[in-house]
Formats: structure tokens, C-alpha cells, sequence
């Protein structure tokens, strides 16, 4: 018996020994560790604010938040991470900055833009929760480096690049949403915001204007927007020299057509 | 002044030194309850106690130590009786309370702060992932634990006369410590806690009559869906309410089990006899020292293993996925897995009955069964039912487990199961496997040629082109056994022929499938993915699924 305790207490403390010695090493590791994690977790953040940019932001912002001239201001300019809060007196940091217009939206315009910048916090009312704006905010301010180096980092923003073998259509309905047309006309069948809803405009564009057919109104339409102003937009008439002129001259001709292609399946 | 003046002389007679040590071991009498220096001497040595047996007053003076008898009948002491799963069962209740409080101090229950206070204690609390892991870990190995003891105490026919109601006690021990795992379950707020915990909840909502099931799931939730009442009720009840009602029923169980007595080995006893309380002398064996050591040593190595299991990383690491998102159902949700064999349960049939009937009798069986069991004896030979029957139930408890888990009877569009395997919504997956670096940008395709790319991603469209043509083999598999067993050699009828094409025209799996990955560099350490699966259904357009990920350099989702 006694040999036999002897041996009992030995071996307890041999093990309790070795198990703390196994808490020391994750001590030893802590250091190391937690920053690996912090940058982990600001990864993820950055990944899922991209996810919610896309879904949310590019019909008006751009793609690569680039802006759109009369919809949107740019806020991947080296302005935005450099002289933007001065400009407008901001005291709190870039971050806070963005999370609270994202939040809470821009009730009263600067009047440059087609569109108002909504409310998107829950909290607001809007759609996303405080950590997807968060996250959302995480993604712009993954922007700064480049932005501020003056190079852009995507060699082009191009738009989910399509396969080599894609359709007019597919690549027009790509079109629409990487050109921001959505951020003035909605999504088909939707509202429009500040232009008339494209949904249904395959059936009425034949008879708007005499002689031309559905395909070569809506090709004029695009590209030169004021040959014929709609008469009624969402917020009354609609305003010419309102739609941005410069998509003939900006757009590659595939992707003009894929355009028409795709309004011409709205019926 | 008398008592300065005694003390006074007691130094001048013993000396300061010796009168010093007088008082410490007056102390130590105290703090032990009845055991002085000499004495804990002589029990570590394994001498035999002085007369009277001070080692006994302990147990009738120290409320810690009247919770365990003073001695044991030797053959209830042997490790092959008792597995000693019940102490283990204190024990490990014991890590998550010590470990629980640790994580409370960090964490706030509420949906706009729980999931960012996890990213906290992992990232920002030192020792913050390890006592999360041994939280969870020992929360697993607790239901295990406690299921395992109830095993043994079935199986050695301890539940009958005198020990029916430790028995009830228990079962409501085992639902409580399942209820504590599953309400742990919701705090992370992510994905993961979200969606199991809906499926439990809307489990609560199909209870009969549907008044009596929606007021119990408002009253669990406090609003039809999960979200912040709910989140802090969980949190109550994880935190509060059930711990006390574990250790309220556990002082019952324990105190049952201290006035009967563990049972004798069945073998030892006559039939319908108990003799568990009146040991003969020579066959006791006395808590001080000897039991006592042996239960340091058993927790003492099961700590080791514990710790061990996490610090090899044989335990992957307590998960946590993407915040809980409401609006975005995961592919496959999956229960915790000790209730899986209820998801099981719920392919099978209504929801009433498989979710909410079942197991209520279940559980209700399993209370009464001292009660229904009128076999006096506890021998295994003479319960040849009782045994078949339960042994036939843990079977059927482990298909059903199986039944439960998304390889059974689930079957998501193969084109989004290939991209979930290569990509999935969390954990790492073979992209995100892949080094960052080596994510070559560029568009590949599974029927080109990608010698351009990085050897891995040449290596990820080859697994991509494997996935995408078993996944179509499997549909078509389900289709050909559904029909009849046409991989048989004998050859099919035109019948089960023409049953096959009408099922491969509704539903075709992926014929002439192909793959594209095609990788973006879209910010400073970001690349866009976007995965496509192609496929051309006989006689019908070309169809194609999409998916879209951005991978960040830091990001890191091994471990999960
Ligand atoms: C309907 C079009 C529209 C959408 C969609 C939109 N924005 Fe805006 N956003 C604007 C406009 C217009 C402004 C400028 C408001 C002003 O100052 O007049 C703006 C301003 C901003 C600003 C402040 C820029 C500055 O320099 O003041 C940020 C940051 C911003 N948006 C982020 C986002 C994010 C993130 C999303 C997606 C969740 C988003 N926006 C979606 C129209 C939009
Ligand atoms: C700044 C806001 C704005 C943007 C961005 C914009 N539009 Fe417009 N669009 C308008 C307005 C306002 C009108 C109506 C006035 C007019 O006809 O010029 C209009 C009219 C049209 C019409 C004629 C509609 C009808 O019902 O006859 C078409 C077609 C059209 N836009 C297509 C596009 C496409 C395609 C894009 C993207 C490449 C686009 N627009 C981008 C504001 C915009
Ligand atoms: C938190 C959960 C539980 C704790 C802490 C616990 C604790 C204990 C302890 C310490 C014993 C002494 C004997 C031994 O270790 O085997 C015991 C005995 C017993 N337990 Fe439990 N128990 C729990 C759950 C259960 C469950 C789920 C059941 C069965 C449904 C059960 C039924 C019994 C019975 C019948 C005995 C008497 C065994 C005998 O005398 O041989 N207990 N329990």
C-alpha cells in the first residue's frame, strides 16, 4: 500500500506537471497568435465587405467605387482618402466617416447627384446590420493604398468577366449593372429612381418614336440621350441632359449592343 | 488582558518557533476539518489512522466531503465497475462553470455585440481561443460522458429497487446537460448557432396544439424568429437557469446515491437483495486516503487528455463561421450532433410527430423505465430483453444519427454542390487552401488548356473537372437505382428505360459539364473568384451556376 501511494502521488504530479507545461506553450504562442487572428479576422472583414458592395453599392459607386459622373462621387479617389474630410470639416476618423453615411444615408444631397445616397443601417431603417456596414467599410478602406499611389490595383475593373463564348445578352445585362444604369432606372421591373423604369421598354420602343424601330430607338436612347427626352420620370418630367451623353463614346461596341440585346428582352 | 497574558506565557514556555507552529497546525485541524499535520503525514504515507479515526469526522464536519461516504465496498471502487463516469460527469460540469465565467467577462448577448465580442476573445484576449475550445470541448465530452453513465448505470441494472428515483433524477440530469450544450450553442451568433438553433426552434413551434407550440416558442424566443429576445433568453438559460437546475437535481442525485450506496457488481449479491450499505469490515475501502487519490489521478489524467487533445490540435478548435445572416439560409444546416439523430427523425416524416412526439416519449420511456422494469434481478443473464432492447436502441439511435448528417436523403442542385465543395461557404475548401500568391489570375477553364497558371491552380481545375463529373454520376446513379437496379447485368426494359429518361429530363445532373475559375485581382491583397459549372441537358440550351467569393491574403479559415 504504501509503495503503491507513493507512486499515485508521483504520478499526479507528473502529470499535472506536464499539463501545465502544455499551458505555458500556448503561452508562449499567445503573442504570435493574436495579432495572426487579427489580421485574420480583418481579412474576412475586407472579403465580406466586397460581397456587400457588389450587392449593394456598384449601381451607383461603380464597380471599382469609382464613381459615376451625375449619380455618384468616387470613393476610391486619392481626394477621398487624403483631403475628403477636411473638405466637408469632419472631425472623427475615415472610418467613422463612411460608417456613418453608409448608416445613415445623405438626407439633404449636395445637389451634384441624380440620386441620394439612402439610408442602409438597420438601425436607419435601411438593409444591413452594423456589422455589414462594418465590413462594407473595411472593403473601402482597402482602397487607400492604391487609391492614394494613384495606380488602380484590378489591372481593369472590369465587371465579372464573362466567358469568351457569352451571349449579347449576358453581357449586356453585365453591362447595366457595371455601368450604373441601375443607380438611375432601378432593376427592370422595379422602380426607377430619377429615370423611367426600363422594364417593359422592348414593347413600348418601337411606337415612341415614328420611324425608328424598337433596336435603334433604344441605341439612341444610350447614346444620345437627348434626341428625344421621355416625357415622365419618377419625380415628374424628366430633365434633359440628365442621363451622362458619353456612353457611345465610352462603351466598346459589344457591349452597346449586348445593352440593346438585353433591353430588348424587357417586355 | 488575560488573553495576551496567557499567550504570553505560552511563548515563554514553548519558545516563539515551536508556539508558531503550534498555531499552524491548529490551523490546518481547522481548514481540513479534523486532520492535523501528523495525519495528513500518515495518509500520504499509507499508514494506518490513529483511534478514533480522525479521517471520518471529516466527512460528517466538511460539507464538501459529507457528499461522499466515508467508505466504499472495495469491489465499487474498481475502475471497471462505475468507469467512475458520474465524478467525471461533476467534473467537467465543474470546467464549464470555472472556464464559463471566464467567457462571460467578455461577451455581451446581444445581436449587435455577441459575434464581434467572439472576434474579441479570439483575437484579443490572451488565452481567449483556449479556454473557448476547452469550454466547448469539455461541453461535447460532457454529453458523452453523462450519456455513457447512463449506459453503464443500465446496463449493470443499477436502476432498480432502492435507486428508481436516482435514476428519474438522472434522466432530467441528462436533458438538462443536453439543453445546456444546445443553448451554448446560439451565443456565438454566427451562421452556424443561428441556423441550428432555428431548426431547433421551429421544432418547439410544431409541439400539439398549435396553441400550446407557439406560445412555448414565444416565450423560448420571445418573437416568432430568433433574434435579440431570443439570443438573451438562451443566454439566461445557458448561464442561470439551467446550471441551477443541474445542480439542484445534482445534489438530489448525489445525495440519493450517498444514502443507498453504490451498487455491488450483480454477481456478488443474492437476487432482489441490496446490500450495498452494510459493508463488512474487511471489505471496506475508506475514502481517506485511498479512494480519494485514486479519484485525483483518474481527473488529473482526464485533464491531461483534455488539454492534450486541444494543444495537438486533435480537437479542430471551437468554430466560429460568417455572422449570423437571417436572409441567407446555409446549403446544408446541420444540427449539433448529439441531435442529429432527431434531424434524422424529421426526414422521415411529419414534424409533429418525428420532432416533437418522438421524442417526448422518448424521453419519457426512458424516466419511467425503473418503474415498468418488474424484474427483480440485476444479473445480466436473466435480462436478456432488457438488453436486446436497449442494445436495439442504441443502434437505432446511431442510424438515425446517421440519417441526420446531409449524406442522407439531401440533395441540393449537383452544379452548387460542386462549387460548395471547392469553395465552400465556410472552412477552407481546396481555393482557399490554395497560397494566395498562387491563385493565378486569369481566366482557366476545364476544357482548355491552363498550362499558364500556377501548378495549383492547374491542379484545382483538374479536382474541379473530377468533382463536376462525379457529382453528374451520382444524379445519375440516384436516378438508375430509383428506376431499378439497371448497372445489374440483366438489361433494362424499355419500360425502366423510358422511367430513367423522364426522370434525367427533369432533373440531369450536369451532362457535358465544365468547370471555369476565373481569378481577379480586385484590391490590394483581395481577389475576386468567380466560380461557374456549364452544362447541356440533351436537346436543351446550355445552363450554366455562379458563384462569386473574394479571397484576402490574411484571411485564414483552416481550424474550423
Ligand atoms: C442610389 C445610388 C447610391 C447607392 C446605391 C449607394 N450610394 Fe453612396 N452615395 C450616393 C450619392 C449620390 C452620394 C453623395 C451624396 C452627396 O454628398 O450628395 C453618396 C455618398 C457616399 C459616401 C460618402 C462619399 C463622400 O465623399 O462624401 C460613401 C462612403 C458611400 N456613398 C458609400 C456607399 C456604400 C458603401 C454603398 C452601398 C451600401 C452606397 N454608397 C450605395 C449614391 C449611392
Ligand atoms: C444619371 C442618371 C442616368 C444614368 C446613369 C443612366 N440613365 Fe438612362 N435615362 C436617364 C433619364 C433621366 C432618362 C429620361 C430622359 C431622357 O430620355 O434623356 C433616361 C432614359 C433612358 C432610356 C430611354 C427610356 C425610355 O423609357 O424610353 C434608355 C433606354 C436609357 N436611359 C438607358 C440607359 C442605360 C442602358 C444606361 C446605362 C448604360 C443609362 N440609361 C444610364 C437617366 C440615366
Ligand atoms: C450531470 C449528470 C450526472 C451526474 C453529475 C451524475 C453523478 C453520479 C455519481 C457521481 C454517481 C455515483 C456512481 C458512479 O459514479 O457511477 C451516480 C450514480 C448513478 N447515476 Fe448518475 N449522474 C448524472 C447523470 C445520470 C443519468 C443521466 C442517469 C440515468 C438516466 C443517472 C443514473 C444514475 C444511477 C441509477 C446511479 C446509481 C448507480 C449505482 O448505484 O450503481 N445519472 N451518478
Amino acid at each position: 500500500m504504501n509503495n503503491m501511494m507513493n507512486k499515485i502521488t508521483v504520478g499526479i504530479v507528473v502529470l499535472l506537471l506536464t499539463a501545465s507545461i502544455f499551458v505555458l506553450f500556448v503561452a508562449r504562442d499567445e503573442p504570435a497568435r493574436l495579432p495572426a487572428e487579427e489580421a485574420n479576422f480583418a481579412g474576412r472583414s475586407v472579403e465580406n465587405g466586397a460581397l456587400i458592395f457588389e450587392a449593394n453599392c456598384v449601381g451607383c459607386h461603380g464597380v471599382q467605387g469609382k464613381g459615376i459622373p451625375g449619380v455618384a462621387p468616387s470613393i476610391n479617389s486619392p481626394e477621398f482618402f487624403t483631403t475628403r474630410l477636411q473638405e466637408v470639416g469632419y472631425v472623427g476618423s475615415l472610418r467613422s466617416f463612411i460608417e456613418g453615411t453608409v448608416n445613415a444615408g445623405r438626407p439633404v444631397g449636395s445637389g451634384e447627384y441624380s440620386a441620394k445616397m439612402a439610408t442602409w443601417g438597420q438601425e436607419y431603417g435601411g438593409p444591413l446590420r452594423p456589422d455589414q456596414i462594418h465590413d462594407v467599410a473595411s472593403f473601402i478602406l482597402n482602397w487607400e493604398a492604391t487609391a492614394v499611389a494613384g495606380e488602380s490595383t484590378a489591372a481593369q475593373p472590369t465587371p465579372t468577366p464573362l466567358a469568351s463564348d457569352a451571349s449579347p445578352i449576358e453581357i449586356g445585362t453585365a453591362v447595366y449593372t457595371a455601368q450604373g444604369c441601375a443607380g438611375c432606372h432601378g432593376e427592370p421591373g422595379g422602380a426607377g429612381l430619377v429615370g423611367p423604369n426600363l422594364g417593359g421598354i422592348a414593347t413600348r420602343a418601337g411606337s415612341t418614336v415614328p420611324g425608328l424601330s424598337a433596336e435603334e430607338y433604344i441605341q439612341q436612347s444610350i447614346v444620345q440621350p437627348n434626341a428625344y427626352v421621355v416625357p415622365e420620370c419618377p419625380n415628374g418630367p424628366c430633365a434633359p441632359n440628365l442621363m451622362p451623353a458619353t456612353y457611345g463614346q465610352t462603351l466598346a461596341p459589344a457591349e452597346l449592343d449586348g445593352l440593346v440585346q438585353y433591353l430588348l428582352t424587357l417586355e | 488582558m488575560g488573553v495576551i497574558n496567557n499567550v504570553t506565557q505560552e511563548i515563554r514556555k514553548e519558545g516563539l518557533f515551536q508556539w508558531m507552529l503550534r498555531q499552524l497546525d491548529v490551523l490546518i485541524t481547522r481548514l481540513t476539518t479534523g486532520l492535523n499535520w501528523n495525519d495528513l503525514r500518515s495518509m500520504a504515507r499509507g499508514d494506518e489512522p490513529r483511534r478514533p479515526n480522525p479521517r471520518l469526522t471529516v466527512h460528517s464536519e466538511s460539507f464538501f466531503f459529507h457528499i461522499k461516504p466515508s467508505y466504499y465496498h472495495q469491489s465499487v471502487t474498481k475502475i471497471g465497475h462505475t468507469f467512475r463516469l458520474g465524478l467525471l460527469s461533476t467534473y467537467f460540469f465543474l470546467i464549464e462553470l470555472v472556464t464559463g465565467i471566464f467567457l462571460m467577462i467578455y461577451y455581451a448577448p446581444t445581436p449587435e455585440r455577441a459575434y464581434g465580442d467572439m472576434l474579441n476573445i479570439i483575437s484579443g484576449v490572451p488565452f481567449g481561443q483556449f479556454v473557448r475550445d476547452i469550454h466547448r470541448l469539455g461541453a461535447e465530452a460532457m454529453v458523452i460522458v453523462v450519456f455513457l453513465h447512463m449506459v453503464r448505470t443500465y446496463l449493470t441494472g443499477s436502476y432498480k429497487k432502492p435507486r428508481q428515483f436516482t435514476w428519474l433524477t438522472g434522466v432530467i440530469l441528462l436533458l438538462a446537460t443536453l439543453f445546456l450544450s444546445f443553448s451554448g450553442y446560439l451565443l456565438p451568433w454566427d451562421q452556424l448557432a443561428y441556423w441550428a438553433v432555428t431548426i431547433g426552434g421551429s421544432m418547439i413551434d410544431k409541439a400539439p396544439p398549435p396553441v400550446l407550440g407557439k406560445t412555448a416558442q414565444l416565450i423560448l424566443l420571445g418573437a416568432p424568429a430568433i433574434g435579440a429576445a431570443g439570443l438573451l433568453r438562451f443566454y439566461l438559460l445557458h448561464v442561470l437557469f439551467v446550471p441551477l437546475i443541474v445542480i439542484f437535481v445534482f445534489f438530489i442525485h448525489y445525495y440519493k446515491v450517498v444514502r443507498v450506496g453504490i451498487s455491488l457488481p450483480s454477481l456478488q449479491e443474492e437476487i432482489g437483495q441490496d446490500t450495498a450499505k452494510r459493508v463488512p469490515a474487511d471489505k471496506r475501502r475508506y475514502y481517506l486516503p485511498d479512494v480519494f487519490t485514486d479519484e485525483m489521478v483518474f481527473l488529473g489524467l482526464i485533464t491531461f487528455i483534455l488539454l492534450a487533445l486541444i494543444i495537438f490540435g486533435v480537437y479542430p478548435g471551437a468554430p466560429l463561421e460568417h455572422h449570423a445572416n437571417p436572409n441567407k439560409t446555409p446549403l446544408h444546416t446541420e444540427a449539433p450532433w448529439y441531435f442529429l439523430w432527431i434531424q434524422g427523425l424529421l426526414k422521415l416524416g411529419d414534424p409533429t410527430i418525428m420532432g416533437v412526439i418522438v421524442p417526448t416519449i422518448v424521453f419519457g420511456l426512458l424516466a419511467i423505465i425503473p418503474y415498468i422494469d418488474f424484474n427483480p434481478s440485476r444479473k445480466a443473464k436473466d435480462r436478456p430483453v432488457a438488453i436486446a432492447l436497449w442494445m436495439f436502441s442504441m443502434a437505432v439511435l446511431v442510424v438515425l444519427t446517421w440519417m441526420g448528417t446531409p449524406y442522407f436523403m439531401v440533395e441540393s442542385p449537383p452544379a452548387e454542390e460542386v462549387v460548395q465543395i471547392m469553395l465552400p461557404e465556410e472552412k477552407d475548401g481546396p481555393v482557399r487552401q490554395t497560397d494566395w500568391e498562387l491563385l493565378t489570375v486569369g481566366e482557366w477553364d476545364t476544357t482548355q488548356d491552363n498550362s499558364a497558371a500556377s501548378f495549383d491552380v492547374q491542379q484545382l481545375m483538374v479536382l474541379f473537372n473530377d468533382l463536376i463529373h462525379e457529382e453528374h454520376e451520382k444524379v445519375v446513379e440516384r436516378h438508375e437505382a430509383k428506376v431499378n437496379d439497371l448497372r445489374s447485368i440483366r438489361n433494362p426494359t424499355p419500360e425502366e428505360q423510358e422511367e430513367l429518361a423522364k426522370l434525367l429530363a427533369t432533373d440531369p445532373g450536369l451532362p457535358n459539364g465544365s468547370g471555369k475559375m476565373i481569378i481577379e485581382n480586385w484590391q490590394e491583397g483581395l481577389k475576386k473568384v468567380t466560380m461557374r459549372v456549364f452544362w447541356t441537358p440533351e436537346g436543351d440550351s446550355e445552363q450554366t451556376f455562379e458563384k462569386t467569393f473574394y479571397i484576402h491574403d490574411d484571411s485564414n479559415y483552416d481550424g474550423q
